[in-house]
């Protein structure tokens, strides 16, 4: 079954051998048919889409050397643009919407062979810690169908979690993919801002979000995004830099390597077992070689505040578009333009992305935009000077991805800023534009544990090195969850 | 941070969303926290301190002037809530 | 009653560059033809686009600051403006606030020293078609996200004929620069103007109101006009002046207010996150000032002193880009003086022309042609009349001149060969030699007539009339 293979293991499988992949392909969408009702991970199932895909596949010549990631099963977050496939990022806004164009990142994915099996579920437009505010509702962990699959990636999470594919792609503005990947215990990895195009990846925060892999494995995440990274022309903000080989850098070890512990992020209030699991991950990492020492990030707690202001100001203009016009929802009724704005607006929105919407449309008028928005812009230049300084000391900086496990469904719904909060530890990151990668490191509760690695920008062959060390010291990194219990299989 | 009706409904009609009475009520409370909250960075001094708009990136990028090819008509409309052949109809502007 | 105050006047000027492409999508900014031919996924703002800025735009901007003396800025920066409306596609307009491209500029125009505060980019807007019949408008993307500058003025202007001038005269110089058409029925070339009174030597300035919806010089004079007399009549009555946008409605030959419920609007300008810094090296700089066209005043003057054409001519000639061009052309290769160049280009060539339904651009008379037709009338060659034959030979296209000429019978302009048909004529009219030594000088006319014509009208004129005169003193 793919969900044991890893993607060297399916492309090499690809080798002389490609006419299996259409009957591999329809057990997985069957697999996919039983497993969805209870898990709830995808919005759209492109079972045409990937079919078609195998096929072509399946009709290459038999000596040809495979690509990259052929037949390699994949998902892309509903945030993301895929041609001819409705997209619609969780929201009503966007419902029926089917882009005339391809997103860089699955032209470059689909180029090298993988094949789409679905669009995932997610919190509408990025804006959630638990994947709950879609129009399809909760996503469910499968470790636990009472707990969230985290957010706002929850669907792609757990899509790979659950085997039912061997990668997604999803977003990361402000924890997005790293946060779901503690909660699920899979590799999230969020690269440099620049590092992969976003051209496609419908924006939240311009400035902030990043497309990144999702995986079972370490050496997963490198191959993919060996084929996603680089320049992309129609991205002004992609980088030119050349793109290393991340694949090797996963066994390249950490002896050497000087780790940071950033002491604001160990000394704020996490879950006992969320510390233990950590400790324990810190310390395969100085079995392995790599020296860790205490480091300062002394604005740690303005990283919050700051994210929410910039992001959803950012946000707020990013949403103006959807208005009705020319694409999506449009309310009816016989109103003028004024009517049709608000109604579309106010009907297509959820909650949530209303409240960020509006905060964001405050920070930014006139008479507060000094006080908030130019404040905020400021005070992450603090915290981007916070990490250089400790970049010149150290190589990798360690610390937990979430203080806390999954919580239970709805357990934070009433409360926004509570909700922020938990985004303490990974919403600096994006503000300073740098590589993170979330592994497993743990359980707490029967839930996993992530534990996060942060490198300087473009040095993400840095985390690989750190992350694959890691892993092979992890006693349970083949640890999957089970669904074919009789607790999932008799879900009401 | 006082946040009042007013400014609520102000925002809301920069925004294009409406917020009426009791919806009106639970989100000047919540704005208000969370702006409340906001203000925490007013403890910090940055006096001098150059804002950031963005991470680094590729200075400077620019595109030579050679045209690609438009989308066609179809695509273009195919998405489009409300249409006549060639435009997007919408209700009268005033 | 307009006496006692001075008016002040700052215009905004819109310049849509005719680039291939758009401002921020390489989208072509002419369609197929027909609506929402002209568009891509980023001009309509679709979902998850970003847009990549077009290197000759930037060009452009810098030709224009620089024909206007700006500081051309290092490093600028762009900010979305945002406001909702059908077509305004992404709810915000990508242009720049802060940090625009050129600063301080100058342009002196009949004497006033106008003030250049900025020039900036922007993305243009779609068209909105109300039809208030159907209770809809409609919305055609073809015009967005097409390039557009703004030229701001200082309040410098004086009068409604200096303001007119100015837009005249920046009107020239971006047509001359090649970067737009300016043809103002398209919208190329858009301008609003800021209008306010204040007493005679007072520093303060007075309450402004802004003018929108002239499109043409003499609509702009008008509107002017008429505003600085509402102005002066509300003054003068002791009333104030409301601040507020006003349009000009030709039929009515008066201003309107536009109604507006709103106070100024909250754009709620941010710096465009998905862009980076515009940055100018020295080296783009350069190469920009290395290849800058000639403006039309530096053209006019040089025209006066170096080729001695009158004022009237240099006007002419720099009436536009093409004709300009075409002189230039002819007069970079032929051996003809300019005067004689100008009168032939000038008179004769675009006569030619217009009567036959062509322009330079289409003209079959190209200026090599000219060229060679000015040198064989230089040359004695042809004679004028003839020369006139021949250009509408080569209008129609029946060959280049120089053949044409050999075909038709080149003129006679051998002295010895004419000084024999001159003696021929007065031996053959002995009357009127003696008509002429009896000092009736004006028969060298009719005798003239007659050596034409023996020689079927290819005697040089000149060179005869020489001839006949020594003859006509010898016998």
């Amino acid at each position: 079954m793919n969900n044991t293979l890893n993607i060297r293991e399916l492309v090499e499988g690809q080798r002389g051998n490609r006419g299996e992949i259409l009957s591999r392909l329809g057990r997985l969408f069957q697999e996919v048919r039983v497993l969805e009702p209870q898990l709830n991970a995808f919005l759209t199932v492109t079972e045409e889409e990937g079919s078609a895909i195998a096929q072509s596949l399946q009709e290459q010549d038999p000596q040809k050397e495979p690509m990259p990631l052929e037949g390699v099963p994949f998902s892309v977050k509903d945030q993301i643009i895929t041609q001819g496939v409705e997209t619609t990022c969780g929201s009503e806004i966007l419902r029926g919407f089917v882009p005339p164009f391809q997103s860089t990142v699955v032209q470059r994915l689909l180029g090298a062979g993988a094949v789409l099996v679905g669009k995932t579920n997610q919190d509408e437009f990025g804006m959630g810690s638990a994947s709950e505010t879609s129009f399809q509702g909760t996503v469910k962990n499968p470790w636990n169908p009472d707990r969230v699959a985290g957010g706002s990636s929850g669907g792609s999470a757990v899509s790979v979690a659950s085997g039912m594919v061997s990668f997604s792609i999803g977003t990361d503005t402000g924890g997005s993919i790293r946060q779901p990947a503690s909660f699920t215990g899979t590799v999230g990895l969020k690269p440099t801002y620049g590092r992969v195009s976003r051209y496609g990846a419908i924006a939240y925060a311009s400035s902030m979000d990043q497309m990144g892999p999702m995986t079972r494995n370490v050496e997963d995440a490198a191959r993919v995004l060996q084929v996603i990274a680089g320049h992309d022309p129609m991205d002004a903000t992609s980088s030119t830099k050349p793109v290393p080989d991340y694949v090797s850098a996963v066994s390249k070890g950490v002896k050497g390597l000087k780790f940071g512990l950033p002491k604001e992020y160990m000394d704020c209030s996490m879950d006992a077992g969320v510390r233990t699991a950590v400790e324990a991950g810190i310390q395969r990492i100085k079995d392995a070689g790599g020296e860790v020492v205490p480091v300062d990030l002394p604005h740690t707690e303005f990283a919050i505040p700051t994210y929410y202001i910039l992001a959803s100001a950012e946000a707020s203009s990013n949403l103006a578009r959807y208005d009705g016009v020319r694409y999506g929802h449009r309310s009816s009724g016989d109103g003028s333009l004024e009517d049709m704005y608000q109604d579309t607006r106010t009907e297509g929105f959820g909650a949530e992305v209303q409240r960020r919407i509006m905060l964001g449309t405050f920070c930014l008028s006139s008479g507060y935009v000094d006080a908030f928005y130019v404040k905020a812009q400021q005070v992450r230049t603090l915290i981007i000077e916070d990490f250089k300084r400790v970049f010149d000391q150290v190589d990798v900086l360690v610390s937990p991805t979430v203080p806390v496990v999954a919580w239970e469904h709805g357990a934070m719904a009433d409360d926004p800023l509570a909700m922020y909060q938990m985004d303490v530890l990974t919403t600096a990151c994006n503000l300073a534009g740098l590589p993170g990668i979330s592994v497993p490191c743990g359980f707490s509760e029967g839930l996993p544990v992530g534990l996060q690695l942060m490198a300087a920008p473009f040095q993400e062959e840095l985390l690989f090195a750190a992350a694959g060390a890691h892993e092979g010291r992890y006693e349970e990194r083949s640890r999957r969850p089970d669904l074919h219990t009789r607790e999932w299989m008799s879900e009401d | 941070m006082g946040v009042t009706r007013e400014d609520i409904e102000y925002t809301a009609r920069l925004a294009k969303l409406k917020v009426t009475g009791d919806s009106a009520d639970g989100l000047i409370d919540s704005m208000a926290e969370i702006l409340g909250y906001f203000e925490k960075l007013q403890e910090l001094s940055t006096e001098n301190v150059t804002p950031t708009t963005h991470p680094e990136t590729n200075w400077g990028s620019v595109r030579s002037d050679e045209p690609s090819a438009p989308l066609e008509l179809e695509d273009v409309m195919k998405n489009a809530p409300e249409s006549s052949e060639e435009h997007f109809v919408v209700p009268r502007v005033l | 009653m307009k006496t006692e105050y001075e008016v002040v006047i700052g215009l905004e000027t819109h310049v849509q560059l005719k680039t291939q492409t758009k401002l921020f999508s390489s989208c072509p900014t002419q369609g197929a033809g027909g609506p929402n031919t002209a568009t891509d996924p980023i001009v309509l703002g679709m979902p998850g686009v970003l847009p990549t800025l077009n290197e000759a735009v930037v060009e452009g901007a810098v030709r224009v600051g620089l024909a206007l003396s700006c500081s051309i800025q290092r490093r600028s920066a762009f900010a979305r403006k945002h406001y909702f409306y059908p077509d305004l596609p992404k709810g915000y307009q990508i242009t720049q606030d802060e940090y625009p491209i050129c600063r301080d500029g100058l342009l002196t125009v009949d004497s006033r020293d106008v003030r250049i505060e900025r020039i900036h980019l922007e993305e243009d807007a779609g068209k909105t078609i109300h039809d208030p019949g159907r209770g809809e408008s409609r919305v055609d993307y073809n015009r967005a996200g097409t390039p557009l500058i703004e030229i701001v003025t200082r309040p410098d202007l004086r009068s409604p004929e200096e303001a007119v001038s100015y837009l005249k005269n920046l009107h020239e110089i971006v047509v001359f620069l090649g970067v737009s058409d300016g043809d103002m029925e398209e919208g190329n070339f858009r301008f609003d103007a800021n209008v306010s009174l204040r007493p005679k030597g007072a520093k303060e300035l007075g309450t402004k109101t802004e003018l929108k919806n002239m499109n043409s010089f003499r609509f702009v004079q008008r509107a002017l006009e008429a505003e600085i007399e509402r102005h002066a009549e509300i003054l003068s009555a002791g009333g104030e002046i409301v601040q507020e946008t006003r349009t000009w409605n030709e039929e009515k030959s008066r201003t309107e207010g536009m109604r507006s419920k709103e106070s100024a609007p909250d754009y709620r300008y941010m710096p465009e996150p998905d862009l980076s810094d515009l940055m100018i090296d020295e080296d783009w700089l350069d190469t920009i000032i290395e290849s800058q066209p000639e403006l039309p005043e530096a053209k006019r003057r040089r025209f006066q002193s170096d080729l001695g054409l009158s004022a009237y001519d240099a006007e002419v000639f720099t009436g536009s880009p093409d004709v300009a061009s075409y002189f230039e052309a002819v007069m970079g290769t032929t051996k003809a003086g300019a005067s004689r160049v100008a009168s032939w280009v000038g008179s004769e060539l675009l006569g030619l022309l217009s009567r036959n339904g062509h322009s330079l651009q289409t003209s079959p008379v190209t200026p090599a042609h000219m060229s060679e037709l000015l040198d064989l009338i230089e040359a004695g060659t042809v004679s004028g009349k003839m020369g006139k034959d021949v250009l509408e030979k080569v209008l129609q296209g029946e060959g280049a001149p120089g053949e044409l000429a050999s075909r038709m019978g080149t003129q006679l302009s051998n002295p010895d060969e004419l000084r024999t048909l001159v003696l021929q004529v007065l031996e053959r009219c002995p009357e009127q030699v003696n008509m002429y030594k009896q000092g009736k000088t004006k028969v060298i006319g009719y005798l003239m007539g007659q050596v034409m014509k023996e020689s079927r009208g290819k005697a040089n004129p000149g060179v005869t009339t020489q001839l006949l005169q020594e003859e006509l003193q010898k016998s």
